[in-house]
């Protein structure tokens, strides 16, 4: 529960250093000739609405923190039938979302340079087995899915997808 | 008369019936893969078109963009990866619906629906066209910019998880839009240097990173895990009886649809938000909302097609696209020698009604078809689940990467994805967010344009009679919105007892 | 699955089989890269173009929209493309612009330059109920207050932009004093028109068609030196008021730097071949698209001449770095 408040904290102090962040780059912008508007004034209206409602909600976060009492009105209502995490699920990053997003940042290094055929193919194997597949099932049906994805985007849509180096 | 039966005889034979049952199957397929859209498979189609007579290439387009649109509420329903910016408005409840167990029922209120609603639309095609267009006309950047806010409120509306949270996503949503060179001045913002980043982010990946990939980190996570059950074996069991219930709400969606789908440019992405947050506004159980209740799904569903079908009026009457589909339709009309325009309708009536038919079958096909879909997506849940993540992995990588041809698709989908899983574990919606940079755009452009023609003041926003009735009911929304959410008094009482 | 397998094995080889000689170009599909989205000119016309290429040169040309960024991200990509004539590209008139704008570095010299195929002028609108019937009262009226008259047709620094920038000029005022209503681009200006929000629109004749055959608006004046084949009627710029002019949308086809000649030949020569076929010129007849022809050197020179006068139009309208 205080961990949730802490959150909240968190991210509406987050939201209000990008709205900052906003308006310092669009200060830089410059207004053509001729021109009533510029290319900064939408995002520093932006960035000046992010740091109010951030702040709105950091604050909100924190007198509730220090009330310690739960919010009654906007939450009991969703969590009927929403998988919206409640306040006892597990952290945020648990192993499953961190080997997720290892291995999808790796295939972004790796599939312009050895091909999506290759590069796919390990992915899906990585994955079906962090799901509890089994090695034969996962490398079985890897091998199918990948090389009738490939087929299928690049002769039937027309979508060259990265042909690597074979 | 005459004109009516000549378009029978153009569309009631062998080589256009099939070309509307191949081009319907190809727009399904393509509609129902995550990630591709329609006008990806407009475009792929119009090479073929150049050896087709007129009628039959039209109506391939047609066919084909229809069913693609329609499609893609199925992966929405299934596995939480909208197709349109219009189906994300809803593909909450569509989810939801899946996951108690009623996939069918979802599936089947959106294809319904969605016949409904184009058929609606059709007969606002065949007796209001002209009318429709010559009002469209009359919306110019003042409009439109009241318009497109009155429509990012409707997305603030809808969220859960109070008004603080749904701004917030609403505002980041517009930041992403600002990203990459300013359409009108060709000023680049926030690029820092990246070629890439000029070209902007697009909202494909945007779409399936918050939502498929964010549904994949959080169904890994463990936790509350839903129970996927084999849907019915009759995926349309229910529907007539869910559709009779909201028969009200089936009809405004349809009329809401045809009205602002006339409008070149916002048509079809906005109305399904507004008929959305009508739906719920006006609600007995709006607190169901988001989590599996029909209601939202019925009308906001409707629309989208109405939408769809009335989005060709300003196109056929007046040659103005309203979107990439619409464009591409044109150039087929212009190449087959059917140029848009009101000589369409009056010097070659036969053409105009060609074309409103290929709509009805069009639209008809969509039961037949969806029914099959519906049927074949019960055993997507017969994979076990390892397999399916899986594969929904690797479709949220192709389609990411098939829009631009670039892995920086993929990487925006990734970054977005885990920007979403964060923002949704502390109540967050991403619907906003997603509507924010759909609409983002138009707003801040329809804005420059209109301050460069008043020159500056702001009473130029009021000075049109359009105009001005929508700024009014815009600002009257935001009023109302505001007074109704304590948060913001008692945090100021608060303020003000500890400052005095 | 194992003929699954067997068919990837089997397309790996064919695939690797291509490698790098050019003596059959081409032996593999080529990917031609358009910078602009599906439902514009240069997307309609990159496609005509790629199907007829496929026709003659047996392996399929496949078009990939690589969109964004008022054409750069879709130019960066054909130059930066290796140069094997396996990724070849549409390319627009926005690379005139670039450089002297300063939005990107970019410019014709970064490509292995095919072919130009189509080049239109801009055309000057009013709405039917406008007070300026003819180009000349319209210019009186710009003499007297070029801020008073509210033009639009697409962004801040575009071809239409600097068309009616290079008019201003040409009425022997300073172009920056011209009063430019950014748009998004031809359908949202031509929309502001029709809803009698502005008072001219800069476009070009296949946008306006319908809106002109409606009634709803009227064309005054071609922007170009010669009349349009479709609308003879139309008079064109120099001869209604005197006013030379060098600024028009032109596309072509080109590659990156340093194609190897035999394969840029190969491609001018399908070209030369295509444009002179009748169902190219009667599908661009029928999108409403003039064809225009200029092959290799021709086509550089064309780009240098274009240069030198967006070049111009740029610095009068103050946009330019």
């Amino acid at each position: 529960m205080r961990q949730a408040r802490a959150a909240d904290t968190i991210i509406g102090l987050a939201f209000v250093a990008l709205g900052s962040g906003i308006i310092f780059v669009a200060s830089g912008f410059r207004t053509l000739p001729g021109m009533v508007v510029g290319s900064g004034l939408f995002p520093t209206v932006t960035g000046a609405a992010m740091i109010l409602f951030g702040l709105v909600m950091a604050l909100e976060a924190a007198r509730m923190a220090r009330r310690f009492d739960p919010p009654g009105d906007s939450r009991a209502t969703h969590e009927v039938g929403s998988d919206t995490p409640t306040e006892d699920t597990p952290p945020l990053f648990y192993r499953y979302t961190i080997a997720v997003t290892l291995a999808l940042s790796a295939l972004i290094v790796a599939m312009p340079v050895i091909g999506f055929l290759a590069t796919g193919f390990a992915f899906t194997v990585f994955a079906v087995k962090l799901g509890g597949g089994s090695w034969i099932g996962a490398i079985l049906f890897s091998a199918i899915a990948v090389v009738s994805l490939y087929f299928v985007f690049t002769q039937g849509l027309r979508v060259p997808l990265p042909r690597g180096p074979f | 008369m005459d004109a009516l039966k000549l378009a029978a005889g153009l569309v009631f034979n062998v080589e256009t019936l099939t070309v509307i049952v191949v081009a319907s199957a190809f727009g399904l397929f393509v509609g129902a893969m995550p990630g591709l859209t329609a006008t990806m498979a407009a475009a792929l189609l119009v090479p073929i078109t150049f050896y087709m007579d007129p009628i039959p290439a039209v109506a391939a387009i047609i066919a084909c963009t229809a069913m693609a649109i329609t499609a893609g509420d199925i992966p929405g329903a299934l596995l939480r990866i909208p197709g349109t910016p219009a189906s994300a408005a809803y593909v909450d409840d569509a989810h939801g619906l899946t996951r108690h167990g009623k996939a069918g029922l979802a599936i089947g209120i959106g294809i319904c629906g969605a016949a409904i609603g184009g058929l609606f639309g059709f007969a606002v095609l065949m007796f209001a066209a002209p009318m429709l267009a010559r009002f469209a006309l009359n919306f110019s950047s003042f409009e439109y910019f009241w318009l497109s806010l009155l429509g990012l409120s409707c997305a603030v509306i809808v969220s859960r998880g109070g008004i603080a949270k749904g701004i917030l996503s609403l505002l980041l949503g517009l930041f992403i839009a600002q990203i990459g060179l300013d359409p009108l001045m060709g000023q680049p913002r926030f690029t820092f240097g990246f070629s890439e980043l000029v070209g902007g982010i697009s909202f494909i990946p945007a779409m399936i990173g918050m939502f498929a990939l964010a549904e994949i980190l959080r169904n890994g996570r463990g936790g509350v895990r839903a129970e996927r059950q084999v849907p019915v074996a009759n995926p349309f069991a229910g529907v007539g009886q869910t559709l009779n219930r909201y028969r009200m709400n089936l009809l405004r969606g349809a009329a809401t649809g045809s009205v602002i789908g006339a409008l070149p440019g916002v048509g079809g992405d906005l109305a399904a938000w507004i008929s959305y947050s009508v739906a719920k506004r006006t609600s007995k159980t709006p607190e169901k909302f988001g989590t599996g209740h029909p209601e939202g799904l019925v009308e906001a569903s409707a629309t989208n097609n109405a939408a769809l079908s009335s989005s060709w009026i300003p196109a056929m009457v007046f040659g103005i696209p309203g979107d990439a589909v619409t464009a591409i339709a044109i150039g087929v009309l212009f190449m087959k020698g059917m140029e848009p325009g009101p000589q369409l309708l009056t010097a070659n009536p036969h053409n105009f009604y060609a074309v409103l038919l290929v709509f009805v079958i069009a639209n008809l096909l969509l039961l037949p078809f969806g029914y099959l879909a519906a049927k074949a997506a019960r055993h997507i849940f017969k994979v076990p689940k390892s397999y399916l993540d899986a594969a929904i992995l690797l479709f949220c990588i192709v389609g990411s990467y098939s829009i631009n041809n670039t892995m920086f698709g993929v990487l925006v989908m990734l970054v977005l994805g885990v920007l979403a899983y964060i923002l949704q574990s502390r109540d967050f919606a991403i619907a906003p967010i997603i509507l924010g940079i759909v609409l983002g755009p138009l707003v801040e452009q329809s804005f420059t344009t209109s301050m460069t023609i008043a020159r500056g003041e702001i009473v130029g926003f009021f000075e049109r009679p359009i105009a001005a009735t929508l700024g009014v009911v815009t600002i009257l929304t935001w009023i109302v919105m505001i007074a109704r959410t304590t948060d913001v008094k008692r945090l100021l009482r608060k303020r003000k007892a500890n400052s005095g | 699955m194992k003929r699954l397998t067997t068919a990837a094995l089997a397309a790996i080889a064919f695939l690797t089989a291509g490698g790098a000689a050019v003596a059959d170009y081409p032996e593999r599909p080529v990917t031609v890269i358009v910078p602009w989205s599906a439902g514009g000119g240069t997307d309609a016309t990159g496609r005509i173009i790629a199907t007829m290429l496929e026709e003659r040169l047996g392996q399929p040309f496949n078009v990939v929209n690589r969109t964004g960024g008022g054409g750069i991200v879709g130019h960066t990509a054909i130059k930066d493309a290796e140069p094997d004539g396996y990724t070849i590209g549409i390319i627009t008139t926005e690379l005139s612009m670039y450089d002297a704008v300063g939005s990107a570095d970019l410019t014709h010299e970064d490509y292995s330059l095919v072919a130009l195929y189509n080049a239109d002028p801009s055309a000057v609108f009013v709405k039917a109920d406008s007070d300026f019937q003819t180009i000349e009262d319209l210019a009186d009226a710009v003499r007297t207050d070029p801020q008073a008259i509210q033009a639009s047709g697409a962004n801040f620094g575009g071809v239409n932009h600097l068309s009616w920038v290079s008019m201003v000029q040409g009425l022997g005022l300073d172009g920056g004093q011209s009063n430019w209503v950014p748009t998004e681009g031809g359908a949202p200006a031509l929309q502001l028109l029709a809803s009698g929000a502005i008072d001219v629109a800069v476009v070009q004749f296949p946008e306006a068609q319908a809106l002109l055959e409606a009634g709803e608006i009227r064309a005054l004046a071609t922007l170009g030196n010669e009349p349009n084949p479709r609308h003879p009627d139309v008079p064109p710029i120099n001869e209604a008021l005197g006013v030379d002019f060098a600024i028009a949308g032109w596309r072509g086809l080109g590659g990156p730097e340093g194609m190897p000649e035999d394969v840029v030949a190969a491609l001018t020569d399908a070209m030369e071949d295509i444009l002179a076929s009748d169902s190219f010129r009667s599908q661009m007849g029928q999108l409403n698209y003039g064809v225009v022809w200029a092959g290799g050197a021709d086509f550089a020179d064309y780009l240098e001449n274009r240069a030198e006068a967006f070049g111009a139009a740029i610095s009068s309208a103050g946009i330019g770095q």
